[in-house]
């Protein structure tokens, strides 16, 4: 069986320090003001990332990081008029090729997890890759291996052996907004 | 496209904002304008363009990302509280981005944060880099400058050095090297040099704030540094973050907390703020900004009067049964002179004995006749102080209900064992020392000094270096580094710095030389060094690789060297740094000692600075020792950081043999030289700038200034790979308070007292105590919409601790009211 990069994230060690976003935009160079990770409220999603839940003093504080979810089932990937955005055979990293894509935007409305979005300077739609390409080479994507709170475990979810996977399993962990019926790659604790 | 060096000279900012520079353009000439995304050198586009086809690659197998890249090391020197190796990715002479790099015999220990990588795009932002030598044109603050040769910097500097020795002896001429980079060439060159001249130069912790936390840790433990390792917390059943946010400053050991607790630990955070590490805490006890050490008296009472203390542990290893005079409070000695013993009660042959006596289980209480005079022992002078702390009054004085006091005192009793990590958070105050000396107590009376999963800990400077019998010669040859020739260094403390600068007294300061240092921004009362203490400078040299709010008011401006573009070396037993340049410096840079090097050839000392900056660390290693057994330099520098073989990577703890660096080797809890100050025994004293005051009528908010996820000082400032987390400061503030004032989440809010103002947005959180305010430390005027947090702050000497050693600035120690602007 082809491989599905996958991702699971655990929560209950992340402190929210943003390591993960930075480095992602760093290392690859992402343009502009774009970044291809961000960090959300995890309990309550209308409040900043900071905004503690409860009523002093009864509060608590905890993050969601957020990347592409790399779905089985990509909206964005459906709805590319170019065919631009897909899906690879080989790993299941949904990518975009920007050579290809005409910057519609069609994506960026289309993902129910706001994650593609529009590179401006380029006219292009620029998201995460999963960085396929380094774990194809035996490297750990840059936001796994930047983590300080090692709170992010990266590998083959169809390999039940993985750490992933196991991870996952042992974790009960689930994808994040699972309604959204699109069948996403990377779990939550 | 292709830049070439321009030749004329450079018109630095005349606007005020620091970060807007006026290129002259000419031809060939790019202008630098970006403000946000990757810095715009031309070079870095080809890059970009070349990452992004790797990255979006449909090619059926990707190709290695990392073909083409080579990897560095840098020792990261910044003064968080972690050392972290780093390793930068480099292409064509540029870091494209920064990871975690090894550190040898621990596999699990790697680690660099979102602010090292961010650094690493810095080092090529021709924005915010002093790119050449700068002389100031227009008046001090101006941010006028002109481009000037290397030659005539260092000929006009050492002419205007000369002057101030000439005029007011050398000792007027002082250097000012802080924490901005720690390794060893760049923090100690400027001192060094200082001594070769027989200056000036300026005992560090007092005035940047850390020095509360020395104190309290030398009053009680005799050193100032000493700490469980991190990952000793599995041994623990409760962790305690008093004052310590680890995420944000302390980086590298948070994968062990969290471990920690999945390992069965709860993890209480006392903070006044809902810090970052709170996210993985099982309690917060939100206390009243600087009651801390109220709270651990309470907590002792709580302890003593349910008879929990460690008795046993208490009379063995600390001053709790030495006998105290009643007529003065001195310590009863066994005799005259230092070496006296100190005496305790042997209930045995009821006589007053040497506390050095075999065989004798002194009495921990009690009230004795010894020659005539009424002795009680120093437990009793401690739990005097300890009894006012009902839970009542703790209760009052903290903010926290009395319930959660006693929760968490029982708690903490009942863990057996339970681990503590202080935090300065607690000493930027006006009574520094007390948190430390307080909440170390409240450690040892529940018996978890030098035990596993226990202690209470200030982190960094636990040596791991397993001793080698018959080996007497040091692992470093610091012998021709430490000579500076017929001179010595005038070391004085910081804490007196304005005033000897406005009195001139002890030290007619005339010239400062400031290196890795932003020094108006973070020391304390921004508007009184700007108003009173610079125009008493004839002469000041700011050393910086990146335009700092203190090198607007400099008379000379000298481009340094960031820590990715020059030699240095760092002792972090058991690993050493070697750092070796990854990328050619920037524009004219140099190196701190190059700097000094220069300067020392033109005032008649060159011999004593004949090395280049390589044969200075080649010099440091004595390969004689076993230390290096297998040592290979190239190899070292290479990798970046050598494992000592003779260093210890397993866990260890601090204390184990109940023998401290004390004057008695015992814990100390009564010290009898501050009973003229009525602080014998660890207590707790108002802040200064008290809410309850009369002051706190006009002004009656506590306005913190915490060390945030962006920032270690100001070296992170306004990065752009950085500004998705945030591009400017902002105040938290409860809603209870904000309704009060009418203001609203995200309003611009005016903060103001009697020393200065600044603005800028407001976050109402239900995560920081009512009646306290917080923004984080570092941010640059350019980010605030007005003024600066650092007009509000104030540098006031207190003699307690100038008898113990120096005043630690009080940065929290302050009160101001919050006005929607």
């Amino acid at each position: 069986m082809a491989k599905q990069y996958g991702m699971v994230v655990d929560t209950t060690r992340c402190m929210g320090c943003q390591t993960c976003v930075v480095t992602c935009k760093i290392s690859n160079d992402i343009p502009g003001d774009i970044y291809w990770g961000h960090l959300l409220n995890r309990d309550n999603e209308d409040a900043s990332p900071y905004q503690p839940v409860g009523t002093y003093p009864n509060v608590t504080m905890n993050f969601r990081p957020t990347l592409c979810n790399h779905c089985a089932e990509p909206a964005c990937v459906e709805t590319c008029p170019t065919g631009a955005m897909h899906k690879r055979d080989d790993n299941g990293a949904v990518v975009v090729d920007q050579e290809v894509c005409i910057g519609c935007g069609t994506c960026v409305k289309a993902c129910p997890y706001e994650i593609p979005q529009l590179d401006t300077e380029n006219s292009v739609s620029s998201k995460c890759t999963m960085c396929f390409d380094r774990q194809d080479n035996d490297h750990k994507p840059w936001c796994v291996q930047a983590c300080p709170a090692e709170a992010r475990i990266v590998g083959d979810l169809n390999d039940p052996e993985s750490e992933v996977s196991k991870y996952i399993a042992e974790k009960g962990a689930k994808p994040y907004l699972e309604e959204n019926n699109t069948t996403p790659s990377v779990y939550y604790v | 496209m292709e830049r070439t060096e321009s030749k004329a000279p450079v018109e630095f900012v005349k606007d005020g904002k620091l970060t807007r520079r006026t290129f002259v353009k000419g031809a060939g000439w790019i202008t630098v304008t970006t403000a946000l995304g990757m810095t715009g050198c031309a070079s870095q586009t080809n890059g970009s363009e070349e990452d992004a086809t790797e990255n979006t690659s449909l090619a059926e197998t990707a190709g290695d990302p990392e073909e083409g890249f080579s990897y560095s090391s840098a020792c990261c020197s910044v003064n968080c509280t972690s050392r972290c190796h780093l390793r930068a990715r480099v292409k064509d002479d540029r870091i494209y981005t920064v990871v975690p790099g090894q550190m040898p015999g621990r596999d699990d220990y790697a680690n660099a944060c979102l602010r090292s990588m961010a650094l690493g795009t810095r080092t090529h932002d021709e924005n915010v880099r002093v790119m050449y030598p700068m002389k100031r044109t227009g008046k001090r603050g101006s941010g006028e400058f002109e481009r000037i040769t290397w030659e005539q910097a260092i000929d006009e500097i050492a002419a205007a050095l000369e002057a101030s020795k000439e005029a007011y002896g050398s000792k007027a001429c002082g250097f000012y090297s802080f924490t901005g980079n720690l390794s060893k060439l760049s923090w100690e060159a400027p001192t060094r040099f200082a001594g070769c001249y027989g200056a000036t130069a300026f005992d560090i912790e007092g005035i940047m704030g850390d020095h509360g936390a020395t104190m309290g840790m030398t009053l009680t433990f005799g050193q100032g540094r000493g700490a469980h390792d991190t990952r000793d917390y599995m041994n623990s059943n409760l962790v305690v973050l008093w004052g310590r946010n680890v995420a944000d400053t302390h980086t590298s050991e948070f994968r062990y907390l969290v471990k920690a607790r999945e390992n069965g630990a709860k993890i209480v955070v006392v903070d006044p703020r809902l810090c970052s590490t709170a996210a993985i805490a099982d309690e917060w006890i939100p206390i009243r900004a600087q009651t801390d050490p109220a709270l651990a008296l309470g907590m002792m009472n709580i302890i003593i009067s349910k008879d929990l203390h460690a008795k046993d542990w208490l009379i063995k290893n600390s001053v709790g049964p030495f006998l105290v005079r009643e007529s003065d409070g001195a310590l009863l000695r066994d005799g005259e002179g230092d070496d006296a013993a100190w005496m305790v009660w042997d209930p045995a042959t009821e006589t007053a004995v040497a506390n050095t006596t075999e065989g004798v289980t002194p009495s921990l209480s009690g009230t004795f006749e010894v020659d005539g005079e009424t002795c009680r022992t120093a437990f009793d002078h401690l739990c005097d102080e300890v009894s006012k702390y009902t839970l009542e009054y703790t209760s009052e004085i903290t903010g926290l209900d009395p319930e959660i006091i006693e929760n968490f005192a029982m708690e903490y009793i009942n863990a057996k064992p339970a681990g503590i990590r202080m935090g300065q958070g607690m000493q930027r105050v006006y009574n520094s020392h007390s948190p430390f000396r307080t909440v170390a107590t409240l450690a040892a009376i529940a018996g978890y000094i030098g035990i596993e999963g226990g202690g209470a800990s200030h982190a960094g400077g636990t040596a791991s270096i397993r001793s080698t019998p018959g080996i007497t010669i040091p692992a470093f040859n610091y012998e021709e580094w430490a000579n500076t020739g017929e001179n010595a260094v005038n070391m004085v403390k910081s804490s007196t710095l304005y005033e000897q600068i406005i009195n001139k007294d002890p030290n007619p300061i005339d010239f400062m030389w400031f290196a890795n240092s932003n020094f108006i921004n973070m020391s304390p009362d921004s508007n009184r060094i700007i108003n009173e203490v610079l125009p008493n400078i004839s002469t000041i040299v700011t050393v910086d690789p990146y335009w700092t709010w203190t090198a607007k008011y400099s008379d000379y401006v000298l481009p340094a060297c960031n820590y990715w573009e020059k030699w240095d070396f760092l002792d972090r037993s058991p690993w050493v740094f070697f750092q070796s340049p990854t990328v050619t410096p920037i524009g004219e840079s140099k190196s701190d000692v190059e700097i000094m090097s220069l300067l020392a050839e033109k005032v008649g000392l060159g011999d004593l600075w004949a090395k280049t900056d390589e044969e200075w660390v080649r010099s440091f290693v004595n390969e004689e020792h076993p230390a290096w057994e297998g040592f290979d330099f190239d190899k070292a520098v290479e990798e970046g950081i050598w494992g000592r073989p003779d260093g210890i990577y397993d866990s260890q703890i601090v204390f184990g043999d109940g023998v401290f660096a004390t004057p008695s080797t015992k814990f100390t809890f009564y010290n009898d030289d501050l009973v003229e100050f009525e602080e014998e025994v660890p207590c707790y004293k108002p802040m200064l700038e008290d809410p309850k005051s009369e002051l706190g009528e006009k002004y009656p908010l506590v306005f913190l200034q915490y060390h945030d996820r962006l920032n270690v000082h100001t070296q992170h400032i306004g990065i752009p790979a950085l500004a998705g987390i945030a591009d400017e400061p902002w105040l938290e503030m409860n809603p209870v308070d904000a309704k009060e004032r009418n203001i609203s989440d995200g309003d611009i809010v005016s903060i103001t007292n009697d020393r200065g103002a600044c603005k800028m947005k407001v976050l109402l959180t239900e995560g920081i105590v009512p009646g306290t305010v917080a923004t984080q430390s570092g941010w640059t005027p350019d980010y605030t919409i007005e003024g600066n947090y650092q007009t509000l702050t104030h540098l006031t000497l207190n003699p307690t601790e100038e008898h113990i050693s120096q005043t630690c600035t009080a940065f929290y120690d302050v009160l101001v009211e919050v006005e929607k602007a």
